[in-house]
């Protein structure tokens, strides 16, 4: 493993930074072509209800309008494929709307004004049915269904009864009542969470160019552009081949852009309007109507011995769904315990189906739920056999060879390493002496992620390079890529230009999501960048006049094993290129079988006002194994940014429906997300521990730093109150309630 | 799976590739193959693990005397 690096671990200025900060940066709504026209979605004002008749004939004939559509314009989806169904309902709703906000037609307009003219003039028949609202009362037997169709398919099986839940995963290891029978001290916890939206600021906005051969063209928002084409494809049976997406600047994101929600309709809009067609969502109806994080109810029981060990293990999960199947309920028992080497447990999880928007994907998807659970057992249990919470959890971490209760073997990791340097850090040993306030700590894991990503690196005469990739640049990912191709083409970073390519323009490239873009197209560069040397070896050769084998590469010069001076710079022969053969381009196409997990440990100080209930954090330090640091500061950005959505999550924010199913918050004033006059400096410590399935030690970072703060912030709160709150967000109606303020 | 496996935990078998390994396991406990596989390929929630590593070539993954496999949910990411 390269020990030495030049450009890794420095840290260059992102080559984004100034367009976005002058205004420059080409976001999806700044997308502008000739003759475009605007889109407007019809969208239920019900929760449930089932859809008589839908008359769209004065819409169509409003003076501007030029498309009107409705499901009756997707393709026939065979009966036999109910998730191809959920997927087009949702898209545009069938026989019935599940939530409030789901589209029913789409109208296309010369103006936005006009088109949302046109969509009040859509009559619509509705039989209003009752919503479910409760996982609780989701669940009854007598309880109404969202979709007549559903049985629970339980450990697998289906078992031929209809119902709202759609799905049971269950994972045992060694014998969890043994194991509470050997155990000293047992703590037994309830926990509810509510959905949480992602928080992004840049609304879902996409632009298609339908052209009349069959081809169209998008321009959207998204955490993956091959992924908008597979759905676009799959949706609407188009081929791959004639849709090309160009992915814009992303304004936020954190997994709410790995689905779509509105370019097949943009699609479809069109193709029958024959015109380009925008739509740029509301904020309102980005919370209605997107993919937040399941709210969730987890029942975690633990027990320990005197001398600390945890003997078991349990745990029973519920996630909501919201209105469709699909959900972090069957990864999320892989997520649970797996800090901790217990050999005993059992984890059951199951996904429940309730009238509010389809759930998506929420950075460390499912994690941040189960920690916040886990980790406030796990405090309890320290207090109840008499150990500091730091010593508890170094008596039972995850070690190399560790198996969690789901199966997972754990690799090289640094879970130790975070936990021993948290028990040393000047926060975790300075005072903490006034009333009402408190420290928390909590310790959380994610796995990250591998899978497909490809690069492209072409030689200019110049010596620079320009290098593409299809991963979408959601944190400054382009730099830490080109900063891993320059250090093997022994350049320096300002000599690569990087830039994110369409479907069009470089090879099939996963997501960026699941802490994976870094670690994994990182790779695909480092293969490319050698290709690239492989292929200039030659050329070297030919000018030096030596067989191939005598060529070395180093530090940014061709060197030959029998001459000192007969060497080349990288620079020198870029400029020969065209004497010796022609333009290079290197190539990497990767699929990493294996990856470094993440692990993070937070310290948070807190204090609480007695008369208001107000949560002031006071001092915040994070403290994550993130393997080599390609570019530390861009690390601890990733780290504090977690640290503010944790604390948002922790104290205020979630989405909240009246009984009928009306969202009552859907506007950015009534969603409160942390700013900075919540928050703290927040400190940061890197512990590099490098992962042993990437050259320079790379490790996702961007996950492990959000699985902890809503744990440790509920820790602390619990520390200043002397009480536990057993619910998130941890308002101040809340803590006066538990403070017995008021009832 | 252990509902279809009587309860147990793991098994030794005979094969050269993931697929096959996957036909010996349905030979043996019916209905696995359908829990694990749908047309042909793995599940897109099913992670095959072979001997540490994610089975990157799918049911053609080459398995070997000593190989371990595991299956597991998929984790995606945010």
């Amino acid at each position: 493993m390269t020990t030495e690096f030049k450009v890794i671990g420095t840290k260059p200025i992102r080559p984004d930074v100034i367009d976005k900060v002058m205004g420059r940066a080409i976001f999806a709504p700044d997308i502008m072509i000739s003759g475009l026209l605007h889109g407007k979605i019809l969208r239920s004002p019900y929760a449930h209800a089932r859809i008589l008749s839908i008359d769209t004939s004065a819409a169509e004939a409003l003076p501007g309008v030029y498309a009107v559509i409705t499901s009756k314009d997707l393709p026939q989806t065979p009966a036999d494929n109910a998730e191809l169904k959920y997927s087009r309902d949702n898209f545009l709703a069938g026989e019935k709307v599940l939530y409030e906000g789901h589209p029913i037609a789409a109208v296309a307009a010369d103006s936005i004004h006009t088109a949302e003219d046109a969509i009040k003039l859509i009559r619509i028949n509705y039989e209003i049915l009752t919503p479910i609202m409760d996982m609780r009362e989701a669940m009854k037997e007598n309880s109404p269904k969202l979709h007549e169709n559903i049985r629970l398919k339980s450990l697998g099986q289906d078992n031929g009864r209809p119902g709202n839940i759609s799905l049971h995963v269950q994972h045992i290891l060694g014998d969890p009542e043994k194991g509470f029978a050997e155990a000293d001290e047992i703590v037994d916890r309830e926990f509810t969470t509510t959905m949480v939206h992602q928080g992004y600021l840049e609304a879902q906005s996409s632009t298609v160019l339908w052209n009349p051969d069959g081809n169209l063209t998008v321009w959207t928002t998204t955490q993956g552009a091959f992924s908008v084409q597979s759905e676009i494809s799959r949706i609407l049976d188009i081929s791959l081949s004639k849709i090309r997406v160009i992915p814009t600047e992303v304004g936020g994101a954190f997994g709410s852009k790995l689905r779509i929600y509105i370019e097949p309709v943009v699609v479809l809009l069109s193709k029958f309007a024959n015109r380009p067609v925008k739509i740029t969502m509301t904020q309102s109806e980005v919370l209605k109507a997107t993919g937040p994080t399941p709210g969730t109810i987890m029942r975690v029981k633990m027990g320990a011995k005197r001398n600390g060990k945890i003997t078991s293990a349990t745990a029973e999960l519920y996630f909501e769904a919201g209105a469709f199947p699909g959900s972090t309920a069957g990864g999320s028992p892989r997520l649970i315990f797996t800090e901790y080497d217990i050999p005993n447990g059992q984890v059951d999880a199951f996904e429940v189906l309730v009238n509010k928007t389809h759930v998506g994907a929420y950075r460390a998807p499912g994690d941040v739920q189960v920690t916040y659970s886990m980790e406030q057992v796990v405090d309890e249990l320290a207090q109840k056999v008499n150990m500091d919470p730091i010593d508890f959890r170094l008596i039972n971490v995850a070690h190399e060879g560790s198996i969690s209760i789901s199966g997972t073997i754990h690799k090289k990791i640094g879970a130790q390493q975070v936990l021993e340097a948290v028990k040393n850090h000047p926060h975790y040993k300075s005072p903490l002496k006034e009333a009402n306030m408190g420290r928390g700590v909590a310790f959380g894991y994610w796995p990250n992620n591998g899978r497909d990503s490809s690069c492209i690196i072409n030689v200019n005469s110049d010596g620079s390079v320009t290098l593409v990739t299809g991963s979408v640049d959601l944190s400054g990912t382009r730099l830490t890529i080109a900063m891993q191709a320059a250090e093997v083409l022994g350049i320096s970073v300002d000599q690569v230009k990087s830039s994110v390519g369409d479907t069009s323009s470089i090879g099939y490239t996963g997501s960026s999501g699941g802490s994976r873009t870094t670690f994994a197209t990182g790779l695909a560069a480092i293969q490319a960048a050698k290709d690239v040397i492989n292929q200039m070896s030659i050329r070297a050769a030919s000018l030096l006049n030596v067989p191939v084998s005598e060529i070395t590469f180093e530090r940014g010069f061709f060197t030959t094993s029998t001459s000192s001076s007969a060497k080349l710079s990288f620079s020198e022969l870029a400029g020969k290129l065209n004497q010796t053969g022609g333009p290079i381009t290197g190539k990497g196409n990767v699929s990493p079988s294996s990856w470094g997990a993440g692990f993070a440990c937070h310290i948070a100080d807190v204090e609480v006002d007695p008369e208001t209930g107000k949560v002031s954090i006071l001092r915040y330090t994070a403290i994550q194994d993130v393997g080599k640091a390609v570019h530390p500061t861009l690390v601890e950005g990733q780290m504090q940014g977690a640290v503010v959505q944790g604390i948002g999550w922790a104290l205020w924010e979630g989405l909240f429906y009246d009984t009928q199913g009306r969202m009552l918050n859907s506007n950015r004033l009534d969603y409160k997300i942390a700013t900075f006059v919540d928050i703290p400096h927040i400190e940061t410590e890197l512990i590099e521990v490098p992962s042993p399935f990437h050259p320079f030690g790379v490790r996702g970072v961007a996950e492990p730093a959000f699985v902890p703060p809503t744990a440790t912030i509920a820790n602390a709160v619990a520390d200043a109150l002397g009480k536990r709150i057993y619910s998130l967000p941890m308002t101040p109606e809340k803590i006066l309630r538990t403070m017995d303020v008021i009832d | 799976m252990r509902d279809l496996t009587g309860g147990q935990l793991s098994v030794e078998l005979e094969a050269q590739t993931l697929g096959q390994l996957i036909d010996v396991l349905d030979d043996r406990y019916p209905g696995v193959r359908d829990r694990l596989c749908n047309k042909g390929q793995l599940r897109k929630d099913i992670v095959a693990i072979v001997d540490d590593k994610e089975a990157e070539l799918g049911l053609m993954q080459p398995i070997s005397e000593s190989t371990e496999v595991r299956f597991l949910p998929f984790m995606g990411g945010g």
